[in-house]
């Protein structure tokens, strides 16, 4: 228990400057929120009128990159591979089609950051959450 | 030029080497005539002043140490020892510059060369800007005074924190012989946040970099869908004179990774202006390549063995780490290629003969073999470092062509840059006309990885923008022109190095290779990205004048 209790205030002392969770706006009822609080298993839920809905475990890949060298700021990218979803709501099953791989662009606080995760879009737009 | 005094002592010497002759400047009269669209943008047919090549790789190794060295070497041969360009070299250390002069000097001594002559070739290489830094491609670019034709370096605002305010100034200064001039900074149209939607205005990512702006005949600016006009005009005048192509789906989205121009000197009585190719990134044609019977015998990797310059336990772990660019993906295809083998043969085979992959339809190269956990990963990279040359590119893309994301996101590519092609030669003729008939293009072999496609109800396939694309191999369109030769970073596959020297040839020019896997590739960039070609142009007669 002491051991749990170290961990989380260390953890949470450790990327007190971080930002964990971005949210991500699909559309007008639909939304995303990622959270990278776990680097190897990213989470993501989903929203719907401002209703969680669903819970999506991701798993990190080597194909991820800390920071790209070459591009403006502090660009990582995330390459994600969807282990599972758990559904609060079933009826809303269909509303975000979670793609399997996704991507996360994820940029320093000064530049936008994206997230593709919705099958055969286009990414949205991520801010992060306050 | 006039000879100074040149000590008899060797070391001495060697010190005040760049000191003996005085910098040799070339002679604009001979240029071509600068563009008269407004543009202050040169393309890749006008002559080079000056080169500017970093010092500086991205991880180190036995290879990427001396890439500086012999790309100083290439533009010194490929200018055949004569009226070269000036190359400058920021630096950090100015001891590591006296190490290099050391080392080009005795190449060049032990090609028994004149003394006098030597060193005429040494006072064109410039100690730099006091920071080394490999990116020289992208924090400045280069465009023309058009009353002078003399190149005009302006620093980039939004390429913060990485180079000292003054690095264009410190640059100018190094060519100022020369009549380098160091001009306004461009300022950035960076979209910032909070976010509002980019319109035509506004860059995003990483749109306003050097190497997201290149010249094209006719006077045109080619730049990626990720700057905005704001940025562009300020060096593109008109924005008729703007071919704006789709970049933002890769992961550093710039067109020096699709696109480049290179001269021809095809000497067939056509115009002056006419000679000149597209050079088009391909993944089509580089599975085209691969899909030929006859590349059953070579290696998708060629690994050098028998390169003194190569350390191979370094080569095979840059190439085989799976946090470095597509390496895991490669890596699962190459298992692939091993778990399908019948009887599981560990070697490549044999001249001639071919091997017969058992594949299954529908299932995803990699995706079969992805499985999480340290012990797997580290087997994979292991098997992978070992089978390296091991695997052949007729196998590698029986393998990849079977993995659903990768055909779909290649021919994604593929169609957007045939769109852009179709755009880029229609803007191009609209003001040259008469290059209709000679008007060329060049494919050249290259895959990528990165977010999946979008496929629409009715089959059609998009990219993700802004994406996350990037090359598996040292990308041929980073490649940097000196004089007539183009040098290619080296892609590692003998099958399109010898495509690209077959193709570059008939166009009346030379190819040649660099070794830049981990001096540039593994930085998401390539030879390109971390150069600088100043070029020069001789100023359009004033009106009265012929």
């Amino acid at each position: 228990m002491k051991y749990l209790l170290f961990s989380l205030i260390f953890s949470s002392q450790l990327y007190s400057k971080e930002v964990f969770v971005y949210s991500c706006e699909i559309n007008k009822e639909l939304k995303t929120e990622i959270s990278l609080l776990d680097k190897n298993t990213p989470s993501v839920d989903l929203f719907y009128n401002q209703s969680k809905f669903a819970n999506c475990l991701f798993e990190n890949t080597p194909l991820s990159h800390p920071a790209n060298p070459r591009a403006q700021i502090q660009e990582a990218i995330w390459q994600l591979k969807l282990k599972s979803c758990s559904y609060y709501f079933e009826k809303h099953r269909d509303k975000i089609k979670v793609d399997k791989d996704v991507t996360f662009k994820q940029s320093s606080n000064s530049r936008p950051s994206y997230l593709a995760i919705v099958e055969n879009q286009q990414p949205v737009l991520c801010v992060p959450k306050k | 030029m006039k000879i100074l005094n040149i000590s008899s002592s060797l070391l001495l010497f060697t010190l005040t080497t760049t000191d003996a002759f005085a910098l040799l400047c070339p002679e604009k009269s001979k240029a071509p005539l600068c563009p008269n669209s407004g543009s202050t943008l040169l393309d890749e047919t006008y002559p080079t002043q000056a080169f500017v090549i970093s010092n500086q790789p991205m991880i180190s190794t036995k290879e990427s140490r001396v890439m500086t060295q012999n790309f100083v070497n290439k533009v010194i041969s490929s200018y055949e020892y004569k009226d070269i360009p000036q190359i400058i070299i920021p630096m950090g250390n100015p001891a590591d510059f006296k190490v290099l002069i050391a080392n080009i000097k005795n190449k060049l001594t032990q090609k028994k060369m004149p003394s006098e002559e030597i060193e005429k070739i040494l006072a064109q290489i410039t100690l730099g800007p006091a920071k080394s830094y490999t990116w020289q491609q992208d924090w400045f670019e280069s465009f023309v005074d058009l009353k002078t034709g003399s190149p005009v370096i302006r620093q980039i605002d939004s390429y913060t924190g990485r180079v000292p305010n003054n690095y264009g100034e410190e640059l100018s200064k190094n060519g100022g012989e020369c009549s380098l001039k160091n001009g306004d900074n461009l300022i950035g149209g960076l979209v910032d946040f909070p976010f509002v939607p980019a319109t035509k205005d506004d860059s995003f990512g990483s749109g306003e970099m050097g190497g997201n702006i290149e010249g094209a005949p006719g006077g045109f600016c080619m730049v990626g869908d990720n700057q905005g006009l704001k940025f562009t005009k300020q060096f593109c005048g008109d924005e008729k004179n703007i071919i704006q192509v789709n970049t933002s789906w890769l992961s550093v989205g710039h067109v020096d990774e699709l696109f480049k121009i290179i001269p021809t000197h095809y000497n067939d009585g056509r115009p002056k202006e006419c000679e000149f190719s597209l050079m088009a990134a391909s993944p089509k044609k580089a599975m085209s390549l691969m899909s030929n019977f006859r590349s059953n015998n070579v290696p998708f990797y060629d690994l050098n063995d028998k390169d003194p310059e190569v350390d191979l336990d370094e080569t095979r772990q840059s190439r085989s780490a799976l946090n470095l660019g597509g390496n895991f993906l490669i890596c699962n295809y190459m298992q692939g290629v091993m778990n399908s083998r019948p009887g599981k043969l560990q070697n490549m085979p044999e001249s001639g003969k071919s091997v017969f992959l058992k594949l299954f339809f529908g299932s995803s190269a990699h995706a079969a073999t992805w499985t999480s956990g340290a012990t797997n990963l580290d087997e994979l990279a292991k098997n992978c470092a070992k089978n390296l040359d091991q695997v052949s590119n007729f196998e590698m893309q029986e393998v990849m062509k079977m993995d659903k994301d990768f055909t779909e996101f290649n021919q994604a590519i593929e169609e957007s840059i045939e769109a852009d092609k179709a755009k880029i030669k229609t803007k191009i003729l609209s003001r040259l006309p008469q290059c209709a008939s000679y008007y060329n293009e060049l494919d050249v072999p290259d895959l990528f990885y990165g977010s999946k496609a979008i496929k629409a109800a009715d089959g059609k396939l998009s990219l993700k923008s802004p994406g996350t694309g990037d090359s598996f191999l040292p990308n041929p369109t980073n490649s940097v022109l000196m004089n007539k030769t183009v040098t290619f970073p080296d892609s590692g596959n003998k099958l399109f190095n010898n495509y690209v020297k077959d193709e570059v040839e008939k166009r009346k020019l030379k190819a040649d290779f660099i070794s830049s896997w981990d001096y540039a590739h593994v930085g998401h960039g390539n030879i390109h990205c971390s150069s600088h070609s100043i070029p020069h142009c001789k100023p359009q007669p004033t009106s009265g004048q012929k």
